[in-house]
């Protein structure tokens, strides 16, 4: 898996809305392997449960940027390593109505830390209809208090104009004038 | 997001005017292109969020069409009236300035136990955005340098304050270096009114300051990478 392609890496805690996100942007059909390995997987890996996701955008004849969700369980970040390198950027989701986001927020911001502080970070938090609070501003204040400055956007994984809002950002970041 | 997208055109000319681009000595010293912030509702209703956001208590206010409820705590401003009315009272110059207070514990009970009607409620963040914008028509504060920079403390909640067309291009640079308002469209190649528009909005959000001590070195450039950057942009912009 250690793909040197152009990628863009979807995190967060199980229930975030990685695999919803993906398939609202991508341009195949998503592949969900927290089920049984699919074609691809089994290609890499036969007959193992590797839990992630991969979704594709292209936008030209033979540009592609593949979206990899990375599985939720912590029993598996041995993976995200391997995952991450040469990402383009990452999106955290973060599911608003879980007892403790900003708990999951301190989490994943540590895991990916090197990733984040040599590439770019948005946050995109979900669940926001189901569960007001914590608002927007005060996931910025927690992010100040960790030393992290990224756009944090209230978002709903099911539309795509979301999860575009939340990488136009990303890319957005690297280079303001693209 | 930076797209021509309908609705994103739609809001054009409501939310940014339709003024041309100006020489930035013109732009600077032209009166009709200015206005006064602190006389107009938006100027109350950020110091209503503030307050609020500082005591982590809502706030109220009463203008000339009734009481409204600034909730930072559930990013709500509720009305007594159809919050409709509040476009038309964004464009208004206030004629006495309301004073603002924070409720006590039993009129947030109160606020809890009986909420007001559906139609007095509305986004917190998307009005102030919206007062801003309407608030301004296209014009600059008063009081703003246009020859100093203007850096961002953070991002808008671009995903459900009222688009407009490159509000994510000025974040970026805003939040990345700093630029004047006429530097900002040169160097992203947009028209004056839409970092004037994004300017009045963020200010109504109080995101924008001129201190750019916060802001943090670039981390990685686009590089090679531009290239496909710039086109993957694109195709999420179409």
């Amino acid at each position: 898996m250690a793909h040197t392609d152009h990628k863009i890496i979807f995190t967060g805690p199980v229930g975030a809305g990685k695999t919803t996100a993906i398939a609202s942007i991508s341009d195949i059909e998503p592949i969900r392997t927290d089920e049984h390995a699919s074609d691809m997987t089994t290609r890499r890996k036969p007959a193992t449960t590797v839990a992630m996701d991969y979704g594709m955008i292209r936008f030209g004849p033979k540009e592609k940027v593949h979206l990899y969700g990375t599985p939720g369980q912590e029993r598996f970040d041995f993976m995200w390593e391997i995952l991450t390198k040469g990402g383009i950027g990452l999106v955290l989701l973060l599911d608003n109505t879980r007892p403790a986001p900003f708990e999951d927020l301190r989490f994943y911001v540590t895991a990916f830390r090197e990733f984040i502080e040599s590439t770019r970070l948005v946050v995109g938090v979900t669940q926001m209809d189901s569960r007001a609070t914590p608002t927007i501003d005060e996931y910025v204040r927690q992010m100040r208090e960790m030393d992290l400055a990224a756009p944090v956007f209230e978002v709903d994984a099911r539309r795509r104009d979301d999860v575009s809002a939340l990488i136009q950002a990303l890319l957005l970041s690297i280079d303001p004038t693209l | 997001m930076g797209g021509a997208s309908s609705a994103a055109l739609a809001n054009d000319a409501l939310l940014c005017g339709s003024a041309e681009d100006l020489p930035d000595q013109q732009l600077a010293e032209d009166p009709e292109r200015r206005y006064d912030f602190e006389l107009n509702l938006v100027s109350v209703l950020r110091e209503a969020y503030l307050v609020g956001a500082k005591w982590q208590v809502p706030t109220q206010l009463e203008c000339s069409a009734g009481r409204i409820v600034v909730d930072t705590t559930r990013n709500l401003l509720l009305c007594e009236f159809d919050a409709a009315r509040l476009e038309s009272l964004f464009k208004q110059t206030l004629g006495r300035r309301p004073k603002t207070r924070t409720l006590n514990r039993q009129e947030q009970a109160q606020l809890h136990e009986q909420p007001m009607h559906a139609q007095g409620v509305r986004r917190l963040d998307d009005a102030l955005w919206r007062a801003g914008l309407l608030s301004a028509a296209g014009r600059l504060p008063i009081d703003l340098d246009l020859s100093r920079p203007v850096y961002l403390k953070y991002w808008p909640n671009l995903t459900r304050v009222a688009p407009i067309p490159h509000a994510a291009r000025v974040a970026a640079l805003w939040s990345a270096r700093g630029a004047s308002i006429t530097e900002t469209a040169q160097t992203l190649g947009i028209a004056q009114r839409h970092v004037i528009a994004f300017y009045n909005g963020a200010l109504a959000l109080d995101l924008v300051t001129d201190d750019g001590s916060h802001i943090r070195r670039a981390q990685r450039k686009a590089g090679r990478n531009r290239g496909l950057l710039t086109r993957l942009l694109g195709w999420l912009n179409r």
